[in-house]
């Protein structure tokens, strides 16, 4: 209902503007040229038919508009060459429609009945140059719609990336109120306390850290890997301590990939996702891998562990977790379709979660910035 | 009651948990440590073989949690129970199995003196 109703909106306002524009067309030309023997209704006939050729002609030119649209961009410049010739072709297609309207309707009726080549004659050259114009704006109107559309697209689509880095910090932040890290975390520091001040100490900080670096950078979307492998290391290390020797973690870091941004808070949910899976249910001892390198224009991360991996589940869904399939989703909006994010079960068993994204990094944007000012 | 001291076991899968037990255990003289495990499966072995009077147990532990522990003990052979945890959902249940007490993670040590000054008074009423 309500589209069939925005269908007749958008159609009224459309015949609407075009018939707003004949009409003032009409008066304008009729207050200014004005002699004795023109008519306010010529003047108005000719002027609605001008116009509403126009609005028909206008519709093929969204068309093409849309097709080949001129954007800011050096290799687009094929499509403002593009659009001359069509313009002009357009124009001239309605002067020589309008012309032989007027003919057929008005013109052969009066003195000096004249034949419709004579009107050509007389009447297409100003006519053209007018149309040209008219070509021309309702091309301008047409870019100026899309870049507002776009601009609302793109607006919309922050504020989606905005919600969902809200709903990752509240997800951190809920892991961190859950039972099972925050309590057991103050227990642990608790026992520490009695036993060994310095490590109690060191504990209490990481907790800070790890807290605080969860609450910053909550306006950035993106964050470097080195940062991200921060907040790792804080959150790793207080796991270290309350599972002890049952976790052990292997870094192997490429220094080139640290400059890549990610999301922010991407890789600690597939971390967790492991610690829970293959740490906190088994007594032996677990390890987890965390690899980075930057690869073909790519910043490749893996996060193995040597847990069940998805076979020994029934539920296979029950290991991509709830918040794994957040941080896909995350990754398809800031990135599209350009990136990777699949589990496999290793053949030597446990679960290896890989996530490709377009690398970028810090010196590449300069540089870019740098050329374009050049 | 057993003549002599109270004996415990002490069931967390978290080595820190344990120390802490252990070491707030070992100041009371009338406590003798019957042992620790890190999961439930040694903790039952440990129960059956050694009947401690007093059991610390945790709930979220690998494989079989706290609860699994006293289904698979016989009534009659059950000891005075104490579940330590981080979780305040599991207290209900715990209460309507006869738990002691439920120190809920992180205790200190005041309200770990509590649990047992309680736990002597249970056992002397048991020994009457």
């Amino acid at each position: 209902m309500r589209g069939v109703k925005s269908k007749w909106h958008w159609a009224l306002t459309f015949f609407g503007i075009w018939t707003v524009v004949g009409i003032s067309f009409s008066l304008i030309s009729f207050l200014l040229l004005a002699n004795e023997k023109t008519k306010l209704t010529d003047s108005l006939r000719y002027n609605l038919v001008h116009f509403y050729l126009w609005a028909a002609l206008s519709l093929l030119l969204f068309q093409f508009s849309r097709r080949f649209r001129v954007e800011f961009n050096p290799l687009k410049f094929r499509n403002l060459l593009l659009h001359i010739p069509v313009l002009l072709s357009f124009a001239a297609v309605h002067q020589i429609t309008q012309i032989a309207i007027f003919w057929y309707f008005t013109l052969r009726f009066r003195p000096p009945f004249p034949s419709l080549r004579q009107c050509y004659h007389s009447y297409f050259g100003i006519g053209f140059y007018l149309d040209v114009i008219i070509a021309a704006l309702i091309a301008i109107a047409v870019h100026a719609l899309f870049y507002y559309r776009d601009l609302r697209a793109s607006e919309r689509e922050q504020s989606l990336l905005r919600a969902r880095l809200a709903e990752a910090q509240l997800k951190a932040l809920k892991m961190q109120l859950h039972p099972h890290f925050l309590f057991n975390t103050l227990h642990s520091i608790s026992s520490l306390v009695l036993e060994d001040a310095a490590k109690a100490n060191t504990m209490i900080a990481r907790l800070g850290d790890f807290l605080r670096l969860t609450l910053d950078n909550s306006e950035q979307q993106m964050v470097t890997l080195k940062e991200e492998m921060e907040f790792l290391h804080c959150y790793l290390e207080i796991e270290q301590v309350r599972f002890g020797d049952r976790l052990s973690v292997v870094f192997e870091i490429e220094a080139g990939a640290l400059s890549g941004h990610l999301p922010h808070l991407i890789l600690q949910p597939v971390v967790e996702n492991a610690v829970q899976h293959a740490i906190a249910p088994r007594l032996t001892p677990g390890r987890i891998n965390i690899s980075a390198k930057r690869m073909d224009g790519f910043l490749r991360i893996a996060v193995g562990d040597t847990g069940p991996g998805t076979l020994s589940v029934n539920k296979p869904a029950d290991r991509h977790g709830l918040g794994l399939s957040n941080v896909r989703a995350r990754l398809r909006e800031t990135y599209g379709g350009q990136f990777r994010f699949e589990t496999e079960n290793k053949l030597e068993g446990g679960l290896n979660v890989i996530m490709e994204v377009p690398f970028k990094g810090e010196t590449n944007r300069r540089s870019q910035v740098a050329e374009a000012e050049a | 009651m057993k003549p002599g001291k109270i004996t415990a076991l002490i069931v967390d899968d978290e080595a820190l948990a344990r120390r802490f037990i252990r070491r707030m255990l070992k100041e009371d003289h009338d406590v003798e440590i019957a042992g620790e495990c890190n999961d439930g499966k040694s903790a039952i072995a440990r129960i059956q073989k050694h009947k401690p009077d007093i059991v610390f147990l945790d709930v979220q532990m690998p494989a079989m949690d706290g609860f699994g522990v006293l289904e698979a003990i016989d009534p009659e052979q059950l000891p005075e129970v104490i579940f330590t945890t981080a979780y305040e959902k599991y207290a209900v249940r715990a209460f309507e199995l006869h738990a002691l007490d439920y120190l809920l993670k992180p205790f200190d040590q005041i309200r770990f003196r509590d649990a047992m000054r309680h736990a002597k008074e249970r056992l002397n009423q048991r020994q009457q």
